[in-house]
C-alpha cells in the first residue's frame, strides 16, 4: 500500500475583514501519496495558494483535519510542526523567497543546517554540487539580487531539495519567469521529484504544467469543483 | 506635473504608508524646533532673572560722570537709564560716627527688581521700587545699632542732613565685591551736591544702569565706545556679579549642548527614515524608468513632492513647536519663580532650516544612487552592500558642509564638538569597515546562527556601519547629558550647600577674635577659619611696573591697580586647585605666593616670575610658585596671591572670616556691631536666597529641557532599530518557512540585536569618556576623572535594553504565520 503524506478532512478556512466573514476554503477533503505529483487549479482568489499553505503546515486550517506525513497537525504547537516540515517537506514559491543577505550555495546549505543539523562545511559542500548540477556552478557565491528569476528559483529548488524531502510544495514555481526559463525550471522541478522520488503539490494557473502531473484539482471560491487524473 | 505630484503622493501617503513616515519626520522637526525655543528661552529668561537681581541690563562704570550727550543718546535709542554714586565717609548722630559706605540713587532707581527695606528694626521686609525721597536717608540695621538710631531721626552727612526713613537691606546693583563694602547707606542723587562729599578728586563710583532692548544696546554700545574715556568701562550683567557668572555660563553651556546634540539626534533620525522611504519608493521610481519616463523629469516629481512635504513639515511643525512652547510656557509660569522668556520665531526656523537642508542633501545623495541604477535590479532589490558604504561617506561629506554653514548657530566650541564627533563617526567607519573586509572570508566557518547575526553586516555594510554610529551616538550624547547634569547640580550643591556663608567678617583685630569667637559660639554659630589680611599692591612683574602696562585695552588688569587683599596660609583653601606648580608647603622658602590662575593668564604670569608687592611703604619680592584655579561660585573667601606664613604677619593685619547666621540668630548680628564696632559686616543672606533661586529655576529648566531630550532619544533610537527590521525579519521568515522553530528566530534576532547594542555600547563609553574630558576641561570647567564602571554599564545597559527591544518585537510581530509575514515583508 502506498504511504499518504498528506491527508485532508473537512478543512475549511475563513478570515474577517470588519463585521464581514469571508470564506477562503470550504470543507476542502484530499489525499496525497507518496511519489504522486498533483496540481491545484484555479483562478486567482479561489483560495489555491491558501490551500497549499495549510496542507504544507505553514497556516492553520479554521476547521477540519489535517496531517502531514502520518502526523496529525492541528492541536499541537507551531515549534511541532516546524519539526515535522523541516526535513520531510521542501517550498517553492513564486517569488523565490531567498534570504537576500546570504549567497546561493548559503541559501541552499540552510536547508541542511536547519533539517538535518549538518556542520556548515558539509552542508556547503553539498549544496556546492548540488548547484552544479543545476548548473550554477558558477553563481554559487552571488546574492540572490545577482541572479535572474530563472536562477533564482533553481537555487530555490535546490533549497528544497536537497534535504530529499518526501513532499514538495511548488507555489506557482514558474509565475515569475518567462516561457523558455520557466519550461527548464518546470523540467528541472519534476525531473527532481522523480528522481527523489517525491511528492509534487503544485498550484499553478499553467495548464500545461498541470497536465504534466498526476492529478489535477480544481477550485472556485474555496471549494473543489472538479477532479482530474 | 503639479497635479501628478499631488496624486503621488496622495497614493503613498494613503496606501503606502507614508503618512507614518511624515509623523516620524515631523516628530523629529518638532522635538528639534521645541527644544531650541527652549534652549534659546532658557538662556534669554536666566540672563533676566540675572538682570533682575543686578539690577540692570548694562552698567557703565567710572570714576566720573557719564556725560549728558551719551544718557541723551541712550534715551533716543529707547534705553532706560538711572545713575548711581558710590563713595565711602563718615555717618554722624549726635556724637556718634560711623564708616560707611554711601549710595546716592537717581530716579527711576532701581530699574529692574527692588530694593529690600524694613520701615522699623521689627517690621517685616518691604520691596520697594524706588530710592529714598530727598532729604530722606535708609541705613542698614548696623549703622541703625551702631548709632542707636530710631525711625525719623537726623543724621549728618557731610554738610547735610537726613531724616532716617527706613532700613535698606539690600539693593539689586549691590556690588558682588564683598570685600570692598562698608555698610550701606543710600541718599537721593540730588542730595549729593549739598553734602559736598564730591570733590576734584575724590574716590567715587559713577554708575549709570540701563536697561532696554537688545537691539537698542548694541546700537547704542557701537555709537558709545568709541567715545569712552580711560576710567569708563561697559559691563553686561553677569559680569557684576561674578558669584554668579560661572553658574549661569555653565547652564548656558548645557542649553547649547542640548540644541546640539538634539539636532544631531534629529538629523541622525532623518538620515535613516529618509534611507527607509527611498528603499521603498524604488520599485515605483524603477517603473517609471521602465515606463520611459526621463530621469530627469522622476527628479522633478519628487523634488516637488519635497518641497511639498518639506513646506507643509515646515509650517506644520513651527505652529506645534510654538504652540507647545507657549503651552508649557503657561503651564510652568507657576512652578518657576519667573516667567520664560519669549525667544521669538527664529530659533525654531533656523533649526528646521538647517534639519530640512540636510534632509534635502541626504535625499539628493540617496537618490543619486537609485536613480543610476538599472531599472530590473531596482525592482528585484539592491544588489551589494557597497552603495550603502559610498552613501555612508557621502553623508558624512554632507553632515561635514551642513557643519560649516551652520555651526555658527551653537559658537565656536560647539562647533569644535561637532568636528570631533564628525571625526569620531569617520574613526568607527574606518574600523568596522576594516574588521568587516577581515572576518567576511572567515564567515562561512560558523554555524548558520552566527552567520545569521552577522549576515547584515556584510550584506548591507554601510546601512549596518550608520546604524551602529547612530546608536553610538544616541548612547553618547545620553550618557554625556546625563554626566554633565549631575555634575553641574553637585558642584551647584557642593558650592552652595545647605548652611553656606551668608555673612562677612571683615577688619577682625587680633585681639578681638577670640572674644568674637566665643560670642559667636554662645549663640551657636560656628564661623569658617579666619584669614589675615594685608593690603598691598602688586607694583611689578619681573621688574616691569604693572601700572604702565593697564590701559583701556587692558582693563581687566585695572584689578591690580586697586589695593589687593593679600593673606597667608599653610592651607590650601576649599574648592581651590593647583594648576600649574606645587602648593607653598611644598618649598621650604618664604618668598614665594601663590597666584589665582585667571588673573595670572591675564597679566602674563607664570612660574618662576617675580612679583613685586608694595605693602606698608615696604617692598616685598617674591617668586610665584603656584597657580590656582579658584571657584568664585562659592561664595568663600577667596584670594588672588597666597603667601606662606611668616612672610606678612610682622605687618598690620586683621582677619577675614564667614559664617552662617540663620535667622532666628539674627539678634547676634546686633550685638556684634555693638561689641565690636570697627568690625564690617557683610550681609549675603538676601543676595544667596536669590542666587539660589536661580540656580533651582535653572535646575528645573534643565530637568525640563532632559526630558524633551529624553523623549527625543527614544524617537530616534526607535527609527535607528527600524530601519533594519524589516530586513532582519524577512530572513528570519523564510529561515521559519524552511523549518527553522520560532523560538530559534526570536532568539537569533535577540542574539543579533544585543550585539548591536554590545557594539554600540562599547564605541559609546569609549567615546563619551572622550567626549566629557574635552567638554569637562574646555566648556564646563570641571574636574575631570575617567569613570571605569562607564565602560562595564553602558554597553550591558546597550545590549540589555536592545535585546529587550527585539525580543518584544519579535514576540508581537511573529504571531504573524511565517508565510503571510513573509509575503508582506516581499509586497507580494
Amino acid at each position: 500500500m502506498q504511504e499518504l503524506v498528506v491527508k485532508a478532512s473537512n478543512i475549511s478556512k475563513h478570515a474577517s475583514s470588519g463585521d464581514e466573514t469571508i470564506q477562503i476554503l470550504d470543507h476542502i477533503n484530499l489525499e496525497i501519496y507518496l511519489g504522486e505529483t498533483l496540481a491545484v487549479c484555479g483562478r486567482s482568489g479561489s483560495g489555491k495558494s491558501s490551500l497549499l499553505v495549510i496542507l504544507a503546515g505553514l497556516d492553520l486550517p479554521s476547521a477540519g483535519e489535517l496531517s502531514l506525513l502520518g502526523r496529525p497537525m492541528m492541536g499541537i504547537t507551531e515549534a511541532q510542526r516546524a519539526s515535522i516540515r523541516r526535513g520531510d517537506v521542501g517550498f517553492v514559491f513564486q517569488s523565490f523567497q531567498l534570504i537576500p543577505s546570504l549567497p546561493a550555495r548559503e541559501n541552499v546549505a540552510l536547508s541542511l543546517e536547519i533539517g538535518r543539523g549538518m556542520p556548515v562545511k558539509e552542508a556547503l559542500a553539498q549544496a556546492d554540487e548540488l548547484l552544479n548540477e543545476l548548473g550554477l556552478g558558477h553563481r554559487l557565491y552571488q546574492l540572490p539580487a545577482q541572479l535572474s528569476g530563472g536562477e533564482q528559483q533553481r537555487v530555490a529548488i535546490a533549497r528544497a531539495f536537497i534535504n530529499e524531502p518526501k513532499v514538495l510544495f511548488a507555489d506557482e514555481p514558474t509565475g515569475n519567469l518567462d516561457q523558455n526559463t520557466g519550461d527548464l525550471v518546470a523540467d528541472m522541478l519534476f525531473r527532481m521529484v522523480e528522481h527523489k522520488k517525491a511528492s509534487l503539490v503544485l498550484v499553478t494557473h499553467d495548464q500545461e504544467l498541470a497536465a504534466r502531473c498526476d492529478r489535477q484539482i480544481y477550485l472556485k471560491q474555496g471549494k473543489i469543483v472538479e477532479q482530474s487524473v | 506635473m503639479i497635479e501628478r505630484v499631488i496624486r503621488l503622493w496622495w497614493c503613498d501617503w494613503r496606501h503606502n504608508r507614508d503618512w507614518v513616515l511624515f509623523s516620524i519626520i515631523c516628530f523629529c522637526l518638532f522635538v528639534l524646533a521645541l527644544l531650541q525655543l527652549l534652549s534659546a528661552s532658557l538662556k534669554e529668561t536666566t540672563l533676566k532673572s540675572t538682570n533682575q537681581i543686578v539690577g540692570a541690563d548694562w552698567v557703565l562704570e567710572s570714576s566720573l560722570p557719564a556725560e549728558e550727550a551719551w544718557l541723551d543718546h541712550a534715551l533716543q535709542q529707547q534705553l532706560r537709564y538711572t545713575q548711581t554714586l558710590e563713595t565711602t565717609s563718615v555717618i554722624l548722630h549726635q556724637e556718634k560716627t560711623a564708616w560707611v559706605g554711601i549710595k546716592a540713587v537717581g530716579r527711576h532707581y532701581p530699574l529692574v527688581g527692588n530694593v529690600l527695606t524694613q520701615s522699623n528694626i521689627s517690621s517685616a521686609e518691604t520691596p520697594r521700587d524706588v530710592g529714598p525721597e530727598i532729604g530722606e536717608v535708609w541705613v542698614s540695621p548696623r549703622v541703625y545699632h551702631q548709632l542707636g538710631l530710631t525711625m525719623g531721626e537726623e543724621v549728618s552727612i557731610g554738610y547735610a542732613t537726613f531724616r532716617l526713613t527706613a532700613l535698606i537691606l539690600d539693593e539689586p546693583d549691590r556690588s558682588g565685591r564683598f570685600y570692598d563694602l562698608a555698610p550701606r547707606v543710600m541718599i537721593n542723587w540730588q542730595d549729593v551736591p549739598a553734602t559736598r562729599l564730591i570733590q576734584a578728586h575724590s574716590r567715587a563710583t559713577y554708575r549709570t544702569l540701563l536697561v532696554g532692548d537688545r537691539d537698542a544696546w548694541a546700537r547704542f554700545e557701537g555709537w558709545l565706545k568709541p567715545q569712552l574715556r580711560v576710567h569708563d568701562q561697559l559691563k553686561s550683567a553677569l559680569n557684576l556679579r561674578p558669584g554668579l557668572k560661572g553658574a549661569l555660563e555653565k547652564a548656558k553651556s548645557y542649553y547649547d549642548l542640548i540644541g546640539l546634540v538634539a539636532f544631531l539626534l534629529s538629523g541622525s533620525a532623518l538620515m535613516l527614515i529618509f534611507d527607509r522611504y527611498l528603499r521603498r519608493q524604488t520599485p515605483k521610481i524603477s517603473l517609471f524608468t521602465t515606463m520611459g519616463y526621463s530621469r530627469k523629469n522622476i527628479v522633478k516629481v519628487y523634488a516637488l513632492q519635497w518641497l511639498w512635504v518639506s513646506c507643509l513639515a515646515f509650517f506644520l511643525t513651527l505652529f506645534l513647536a510654538l504652540t507647545c512652547f507657549n503651552l508649557l510656557k503657561s503651564g510652568l509660569a507657576e512652578r518657576m519663580w519667573i516667567e520664560l522668556e519669549s525667544p521669538g520665531v527664529m530659533p525654531a526656523v533656523q533649526a528646521l532650516i538647517v534639519a530640512l537642508f540636510w534632509l534635502w542633501c541626504v535625499g539628493a545623495i540617496c537618490f543619486a544612487q537609485v536613480l543610476k541604477l538599472p531599472p530590473l535590479i531596482m525592482i528585484r532589490g539592491l544588489p551589494s552592500g557597497d552603495h550603502g558604504i559610498k552613501k555612508s561617506v557621502s553623508f558624512a561629506a554632507i553632515a561635514c558642509l551642513s557643519v560649516i554653514l551652520f555651526g555658527g548657530i551653537f559658537g565656536r566650541s560647539f562647533f569644535l564638538v561637532l568636528f570631533g564627533l564628525l571625526l569620531w563617526a569617520s574613526l568607527v567607519f574606518a574600523v568596522l569597515y576594516v574588521v568587516s573586509r577581515l572576518l567576511k572570508p572567515k564567515l562561512p566557518l560558523f554555524g548558520l546562527r552566527v552567520r545569521l547575526v552577522f549576515r547584515q553586516w556584510f550584506y548591507r555594510p554601510g546601512l549596518f556601519f550608520l546604524q551602529v554610529i547612530t546608536m553610538s551616538f544616541i548612547l553618547l550624547s545620553s550618557v554625556t547629558i546625563y554626566y554633565l547634569k549631575v555634575e553641574l547640580f553637585d558642584t551647584w550643591s557642593r558650592q552652595m550647600p545647605q548652611g553656606a556663608p551668608n555673612y562677612f567678617l571683615m577688619n577682625i583685630f587680633d585681639e578681638n577674635i577670640q572674644p568674637l569667637r566665643s560670642l559667636l559660639a554662645s549663640s551657636s554659630l560656628k564661623p569658617s577659619r579666619s584669614y589675615p589680611i594685608v593690603r598691598g599692591r602688586l607694583t611689578k612683574i619681573n621688574e616691569q611696573p604693572v601700572l604702565s602696562e593697564v590701559t583701556k585695552e587692558a582693563q581687566p588688569r585695572r584689578r591690580v591697580n586697586r589695593e589687593l587683599n593679600l593673606t597667608w596660609t599653610h592651607t590650601l583653601p576649599y574648592e581651590n586647585h593647583i594648576v600649574a606648580g606645587s602648593w607653598l608647603t611644598h618649598n621650604p622658602r618664604l618668598d614665594q605666593v601663590s597666584v589665582e590662575s585667571e588673573l595670572a593668564e591675564r597679566l602674563g604670569i607664570q612660574l618662576g616670575d617675580e612679583l613685586t608687592f608694595s605693602v606698608a611703604a615696604k617692598e616685598i619680592k617674591v617668586s610665584v610658585t603656584s597657580l590656582r584655579k579658584v571657584e568664585w561660585d562659592t561664595m568663600l573667601p577667596n584670594f588672588y596671591m597666597i603667601f606662606p606664613p611668616g612672610l606678612l604677619d610682622k605687618e598690620a593685619f586683621s582677619y577675614l572670616m564667614s559664617l552662617y547666621i540663620p535667622s532666628h540668630s539674627a539678634e547676634v548680628i546686633a550685638q556684634m556691631a555693638a561689641r565690636f564696632p570697627e568690625v564690617n559686616i557683610i550681609g549675603v543672606d538676601v543676595f544667596l536666597s536669590q542666587v539660589k533661586k536661580i540656580k533651582d529655576h535653572v535646575s528645573l529648566a534643565l530637568e525640563f529641557a532632559n526630558l524633551i531630550l529624553l523623549i527625543s532619544v527614544c524617537g530616534v533610537l526607535f527609527a535607528a532599530i527600524n530601519s533594519t527590521w524589516d530586513e532582519r525579519l524577512l530572513t528570519y521568515s523564510i529561515s521559519q518557512l524552511v523549518g527553522m522553530e520560532k523560538q530559534w528566530v526570536v532568539k537569533a534576532l535577540i542574539y543579533e540585536y544585543a550585539l548591536l547594542g554590545l557594539a554600540s555600547g562599547v564605541i559609546a563609553s569609549l567615546a563619551s569618556e572622550g567626549l566629557a574630558y574635552w567638554l569637562y576641561t574646555n566648556i564646563f570647567n570641571f574636574d575631570w576623572a575617567p569613570s571605569l564602571w562607564l565602560f562595564l554599564f553602558v554597553p550591558t545597559v546597550s545590549a540589555l535594553m536592545m535585546a529587550a527591544f527585539a525580543g518584544l518585537s519579535s514576540y508581537v510581530l511573529l504571531r504573524k504565520q511565517a508565510y503571510q509575514r513573509t509575503r508582506a515583508l516581499l509586497g507580494r
